[in-house]
């Protein structure tokens, strides 16, 4: 190993350790700081600058925990998942599976078992923020299709769509902790609590998804034909109703900026 | 169109760091700011606002690409995905320049999100040098290399700081953009003469200045970029105008960040510092502010 590999290695390693085994002989005492301050200044940074921007990425969870407990959080995070990314905005991939690990085997984490899906919620609205650009597919676009091809259509989502399925009120807690107010939380559980993330245009937007309709989106987007979608939906609805139903199904999701394309 | 200084320097006057809380504000009111440094990795996105709203300021001003995350100096390989994300985002914005800085960022597949400093070695010289070299030819362009704030020195340094900017400039044959914050908050922490340093540097090789604010604390100053230009500093920069000319000067604003009205003075404080050096008559007056042309 060169010089230069040694010392980068040796002041990564001082940089991501406790900070605390005194100030290595590689260090100059020429500086005007002593050499211990020289390097705590590296060390502090790192940790203040990750605890920012994971702080600016999971507002509602820091609203919901407190700032004791988020630093707790953030410095667990920062210790166990150091950056691989070149851009900060992908420092905080795996929070919410950091937080899930947690729950699963600490106190006080245990006594919070929703907090995994609201940082999850909040990472995906971050990812649909800043997703691909795509076409957003029209009603005239729709109606361009002559009705005899209408069976085996299938659609393009935007790249920017994504659903979740909570078990808790997950987004009644997160418009709660963002509001210009936020208040105490009550975690409730829920069934049946799927949500729709979408950017329409430069606009990031959620929506719940009743059960007929997830099924029926679901099938989209497994690569399913506007016949499959109508089969899928038999077991929940009235099979006279079902292609009224998808056709208007269609329809909305086109309106609101869900679809890019059809093939 | 890019002005030529007397050196043929392209010239693009008076810039800042375009920033998301003035986006609106820009496109609203088109400042007069006559062009905007963008951090790189802030569009090496896929979509969205981000790239929107840097398509439609670019229609309007011209633009230079500042990077933080090159790794120039890191001894592991260099990030080629990173480097593709790069190039085309400088296909997308079409800047008249990029840069990034004279420093490490990690190693190991780790990055530490700070800007490294390195130890001012021969070893480090030809590493450096070797690598920009790499990226210019990647790239298929000439780059700037930024002079770094440091709070640590490594025992192994044999040059000064000057001395080690100056040959890796000059080995791999790129430009160099000089932040005068840096050599003020570098001089003050490692105790030597920021002028020194300054008068070192070959005019030449200076495409842009960089200016921002600083914060002393425990004995050492931090270039924290939340505070306006120090008046030290501000004595620098005059010293730079009149031993480099006419240079691309803006200023890098990262946190605490004002409204825009209140850069734009900040930013005019600096035009008149320069219009005063090379034309003391008419300097401060809004009507006569002169642009190279």
């Amino acid at each position: 190993m060169n010089n230069l590999t040694k010392l980068q290695n040796n002041m990564q390693q001082f940089i991501l350790g406790t900070g605390q085994s005194g100030y290595p002989g590689w260090i100059s005492a020429n500086g005007r700081a002593a050499p211990e301050t020289q390097l705590s200044v590296y060390h502090f940074a790192y940790r203040e600058r990750l605890k920012e921007v994971l702080a600016n990425d999971f507002p509602a969870t820091l609203n919901a925990i407190g700032d004791e407990k988020f630093n707790l959080l953030t410095k667990l995070y920062i210790n166990n998942f150091p950056s691989r990314y070149f851009s900060l905005r992908d420092f905080g991939k795996n929070m919410a599976d950091h937080i899930a690990d947690l729950i699963q085997q600490t106190q006080p984490w245990q006594t919070m078992p929703w907090l995994y899906e609201l940082a999850l919620f909040e990472y995906s609205l971050g990812q649909t923020f800043d997703s691909t650009d795509a076409y957003h597919y029209t009603e005239q676009d729709l109606l361009e299709h002559a009705t005899e091809n209408w069976p085996e259509l299938k659609f393009r989502l935007h790249p920017s769509v994504q659903t979740l399925t909570f078990t808790w009120n997950t987004v009644e807690m997160w418009q709660t902790l963002t509001s210009d107010s936020p208040s105490s939380i009550k975690a409730k559980q829920e069934t049946n609590n799927s949500w729709l993330i979408w950017r329409d245009q430069l606009t990031t937007r959620f929506r719940s998804i009743p059960a007929d309709e997830y099924i029926a989106f679901n099938t989209l987007r497994q690569d399913g034909n506007f016949t499959d979608i109508c089969e899928a939906l038999l077991p929940v609805k009235n099979e006279n109703d079902i292609p009224l139903y998808v056709a208007s199904l269609l329809k909305s999701w086109v309106v609101h900026g869900l679809i890019s394309g059809t093939y | 169109m890019t002005a030529r200084t007397h050196q043929d320097r392209p010239y693009l006057g008076y810039g800042l760091g375009l920033r998301k809380e003035h986006y609106e504000t820009v496109l609203a009111e088109r400042p007069d700011v006559d062009w905007f440094e963008i951090i790189s990795e802030n569009y090496m996105v896929a979509g969205g606002k981000p790239l929107d709203y840097l398509t439609r300021i670019r229609e309007h001003y011209p633009m230079v690409m500042h990077g933080v995350s090159m790794s120039v100096g890191s001894t592991e390989p260099l990030n080629i995905e990173y480097l593709k994300q790069l190039k085309q985002l400088i296909h997308r914005v079409e800047p008249e320049w990029i840069s990034d800085h004279l420093c490490w960022t990690g190693v190991n597949g780790l990055n530490l999100h700070d800007l490294m400093p390195l130890p001012y070695t021969e070893e480090a010289v030809q590493h450096v040098a070797d690598r920009i070299c790499q990226v210019q030819d990647y790239l298929g362009r000439q780059i700037l290399l930024e002079n770094v704030s440091s709070y640590v020195s490594y025992k192994d340094s044999c040059m000064s700081e000057w001395e080690f900017l100056i040959q890796i400039a000059e080995r791999a044959d790129c430009h160099i953009l000089l932040d005068i914050n840096n050599i003020y908050v570098s001089a003050y922490n490692h105790n030597f003469d920021p002028y020194a340093y300054l008068m070192a540097i070959p005019a030449d090789r200076v495409y842009q200045f960089h200016l921002a604010g600083h914060t002393h604390e425990n004995n050492l100053i931090i270039d924290t970029h939340d505070h306006p230009i120090a008046d030290p500093v501000l004595d620098l920069y005059a010293a730079s105008i009149q031993h480099f000319g006419r240079v691309s000067t803006m200023i890098e604003r990262d946190d605490n960040i004002p409204p825009l009205a209140e850069l734009l003075q900040e930013l005019n404080q600096l035009r008149n510092i320069a219009e005063n050096y090379f034309h003391p008559a008419i300097a401060g007056n809004p009507a006569t502010k002169i642009k190279i042309a």
